[in-house]
């Protein structure tokens, strides 16, 4: 009997356990469910790409909802300029439109695991920001805008306006899944700084070339021989983004996880960390190791102890951000010693074509969740975000503010901060976000050039300027080769990218810091990264791109 | 008699311990320092024990932000709402399967642990809440996750040393089941459910992923999500370039996440000194018999 008993509760919970494994399994499957509506967009399969012609109207147009409308938006919170409800500029968009933008905040840090979430649980709302990186299935989940460019009529009229390629917006198919910003210029603030203070003792010039850089920084260690005058902050990834243009490469962050990209000087597709280029620009980090210029600490060190070396006389030079160094100056005097920090223009060598960096004119930021074609409203909400992103005069009052009250324009015709938010007397340009929630990223769909120059301060606006002076800025303006792949595709190479990158972050610092030779070693090297799936990528990268620039024909 | 071995062993134990809790006290001496602190100060290195610079300068910005105090405030109701709820719920389910007399109960057991192995998902999980109309809702944080395999496992052990003749005797006066739980039981369980009433509290408290997932308005997020957005978020935007220019305002980055962990965690320090010992004796229930 006893064992009677036994047996049975064994069958139970046997059962049990079946049945809720079955349950969990059928509801993995129910999310895309949700999204079955969007049919429309999955029919579509790969093929010739279509050309879409639209009737672009002689002005942008203006429109505001016969009736209320609300539309939700995921809304990417950065951490300087937090979400207030009592923004001004949400009441702004309602009177303007008589549509309500409802709200939902997701903090920067989460939000592409936010974004991937709500869409595989059918949950987002209409208009998703920062779509880009979160690497959704857009054919499920994501509206495709190529058919209803003719609904969108100020972003049209933008694209002509700024001479924007509307072909960065598609994929290898032709469809359209991100709405993209458009600037009508891109502003470069990144570059690298040195003691302004010790070259003038040097009686140096400001360096044009790794080589000059290389004695700056040698005489830095002559005078300091305690110190590693380059130390970088951010890891390597980091430096390489700052030096690779110099050597003609594109690392760091400078390109995406399978480190394969089109130069946009060259146009050459490469997998750039086993190129000739890469193997340069190590041999230079080489040398700089082997003089006891580079801080072997700048892999893992923190921002506060890289701040301390720079302020302290332990390093001398860094790649950073405009205004990045000002903290560290401020520290350095009151400790009573004098130091400056000057940007430097991009640094040839031998490698070098003649250019150093790329920027961009914004990118390809929103999406909208294809679930909005089955609003009966569908159209209006299609409008709405139209007037929203690309309308001038929304967007001057989203950017911009009020003018006389927020912004003032000069005799030059220049557009300057009410003198609480000037930047030019040490305000942060933050301020004006955190306080009325104008000029924020996520919402700037258009910007034109002297908008752009508004939240910079004469320092950056001078560097901008003698960098574009110098022709060596060029604006990075490719197709992003993993738009040209599909799913399954990109599902596929995706496996091998990250133990493949593991490999070659860890040779490349061996190869800096002489574990591995750079001319004994490197074609193992190579070799290795080949048998990681480089080789088998690439070739396969440029298959597609080819195919891309034929349907573009 | 204390021998001279005896005291030497004692003055050297002392000194050990002393070594000790300055060794596990000092970072949080330094973080508390560093919140008080000039961003200058702490660039140079300067900053050990005791600020230097002192300014209330983070302490004013992060105070001046209300979605600090109103995270605070969804903080210290998400914490009561979800300790009690779940204290009530793994009390009456720990002493349901405390008895070996109850049918299935072994099933039941297996089940529970099969749980612990097998998750359903974040997506499945979050399509459920929706459906119940929870999201946004504090029933969202509160329910799932309600009763703790390792508390649910204690406390059985713990309503297991009970002898059973109490219960049999109040049954004889006349209790019904509930009655002898609520006046039986209970009173003689105060040190777990000071023990389990501590680990849910500590857990809620920290907790910031649930209101993650399921909130949607920032009226409703925790404090600890608005620091770890503070935290993170602060390194990820510099990275791109966005340099706030707090740093000439005397404070930085680090001034303010430290000031905001120091805000966080002050509770939680003031409370732990006085349940401490429960505590200790919670992590010793369940391995210590009679």
């Amino acid at each position: 009997m006893k064992k009677k008993r036994k047996t049975l509760q064994r069958i139970i919970v046997v059962f049990m356990a079946v049945a809720m494994i079955a349950g969990i399994l059928a509801a993995c499957g129910g999310g895309s469910k949700q999204n079955e509506t969007t049919t429309g967009a999955e029919e579509k399969t790969t093929g010739k790409a279509e050309e879409t012609t639209v009737q672009v109207p002689n002005k942008p147009s203006t429109w505001v909802s016969d009736s209320k409308l609300e539309v939700t938006m995921l809304f990417h919170e950065e951490a300087n300029t937090p979400y207030k409800a009592e923004w001004p500029i949400w009441k702004y968009i309602e009177d303007m439109t008589n549509v309500k933008l409802k709200v939902q905040v997701s903090p920067a840090t989460d939000h592409i695991n936010k974004v991937k979430l709500l869409l595989s649980a059918g949950s987002a709302p209409d208009i998703i920001t920062r779509i880009g990186s979160a690497g959704v299935k857009y054919e499920e989940t994501i509206l495709d805008i190529a058919p209803y460019l003719d609904k969108m009529p100020n972003m049209m009229s933008a694209i002509n306006k700024f001479k924007y390629d509307i072909k960065l917006m598609k994929n290898a198919d032709g469809r359209i899944f991100q709405l993209p910003q458009l600037f009508e210029v891109g502003i470069q603030t990144h570059a690298l700084f040195i003691r302004s203070d010790l070259r003038k003792e040097f009686g140096m010039e400001v360096p044009k070339t790794v080589d000059d850089l290389f004695d700056y920084m040698k005489k830095c260690k002559e005078k300091y021989p305690d110190s590693f005058p380059l130390s970088q902050i951010w890891k390597e990834d980091h430096l390489y983004y700052g030096l690779g243009p110099s050597f003609g490469t594109w690392l760091g962050w400078n390109v995406g996880q399978d480190q394969i990209d089109i130069s946009p000087i060259t146009g050459e597709i490469k997998h750039w960390p086993s190129s000739n280029e890469t193997r340069e620009m190590l041999r230079y980090l080489n040398k700089l190791h082997k003089n006891g210029l580079i801080d072997p600490e700048f892999v893992t060190q923190t921002d506060d102890a890289w701040k301390n070396k720079m302020a302290t006389n332990k390093a001398f030079v860094s790649w950073h951000w405009m205004g990045s160094m000002d903290d560290v100056v401020k520290a350095a005097k009151e400790a009573g010693n004098d130091i400056e920090f000057e940007p430097v223009l991009p640094l040839d060598s031998s490698v070098t074509h003649g250019w150093s960096c790329k920027t961009w004119r914004g990118g390809l930021v929103w999406g909208i969740n294809a679930a909005i074609k089955d609003n009966p409203r569908f159209d209006d909400i299609l409008k709405f975000i139209d007037i929203l992103y690309y309308n001038k005069e929304m967007q001057e009052r989203l950017y911009l503010g009020i003018k006389d009250e927020h912004y003032t324009e000069d005799t030059g015709g220049n557009l300057l901060r009410a003198e609480k938010y000037d930047v030019n007397k040490g305000v942060s340009s933050n301020l004006i976000k955190r306080d009325f929630g104008i000029s924020l990223n996520d919402l700037n769909g258009y910007r034109e050039k002297k908008w752009a120059y508004i939240d910079y301060d004469k320092r950056t606006l001078d560097f901008v300027s003698a960098l574009v002076d110098s022709g060596k800025v060029t604006i990075s303006e490719n197709v992003d080769l993993r738009s040209l792949l599909t799913n399954e595709e990109s599902e596929r190479f995706s496996v091998k990218n990250a133990p493949r990158k593991e490999y070659i972050d860890s040779m490349m610092l061996n190869f800096i810091f002489g574990r591995n030779n750079i001319d004994n070693d490197w074609d193992a090297y190579v070799k290795e990264c080949e048998n990681k799936g480089s080789k088998e990528l690439l070739e396969f990268y440029k298959k597609k791109y080819e195919e891309y620039k034929a349907n573009q024909k | 008699m204390i021998t001279r071995g005896y005291k030497i062993f004692k003055y050297t134990n002392y000194a050990f311990m002393v070594f000790v809790i300055l060794l596990t006290l000092t970072p949080f001496l330094n973080v508390v320092s560093m919140s008080f602190s000039s961003n200058s100060a702490i660039i140079l290195g300067e900053v050990g024990i005791i600020p230097k610079g002192f300014n209330l300068g983070a302490y004013k910005r992060v105070l001046a932000d209300p979605y600090f105090f109103t995270g605070y405030k969804n903080t210290i109701v998400y914490t009561c709402c979800s300790t009690l709820v779940s204290l009530f719920m793994t009390t009456i389910c720990a002493y349901a399967l405390s008895k070996k007399r109850l049918t299935g109960r072994k099933a039941i057991m297996s089940l529970i642990i099969l749980t612990m192995i097998i998750s359903g998902g974040l997506v499945p999980n979050f399509i459920l809440i929706k459906s119940l109309g929870w999201i946004n809702k504090i029933w969202a944080i509160i329910i799932p996750g309600a009763i703790s395999h390792w508390n649910l496992f204690i406390t059985i052990a713990f309503f297991q040393t009970l002898p059973n003749s109490l219960e049999e005797a109040a049954e004889i006066d006349g209790l019904n089941p509930i009655q002898i739980f609520a006046k039986i039981v209970l009173p003689l369980s105060k040190p777990i459910l000071a023990t389990i009433t501590l680990y849910y509290a500590v857990s809620s408290w920290n907790n910031w992923f649930g209101p993650w997932v399921y909130m949607t308005t920032k009226d409703k997020y925790p404090v600890t999500l608005y620091l770890r957005s503070l935290i993170v978020g602060a390194e990820l935007a510099a990275r791109e370039g966005d340099v706030d220019a707090m740093q000439k305002a005397g404070f930085s980055p680090t001034t303010i996440r430290t000031a905001t962990i120091v805000l966080v965690s002050f509770p939680i320090l003031m409370v732990y000194p006085f349940i401490q010992k429960y505590f200790v004796k919670g992590v010793m229930i369940g391995s210590i018999k009679g």
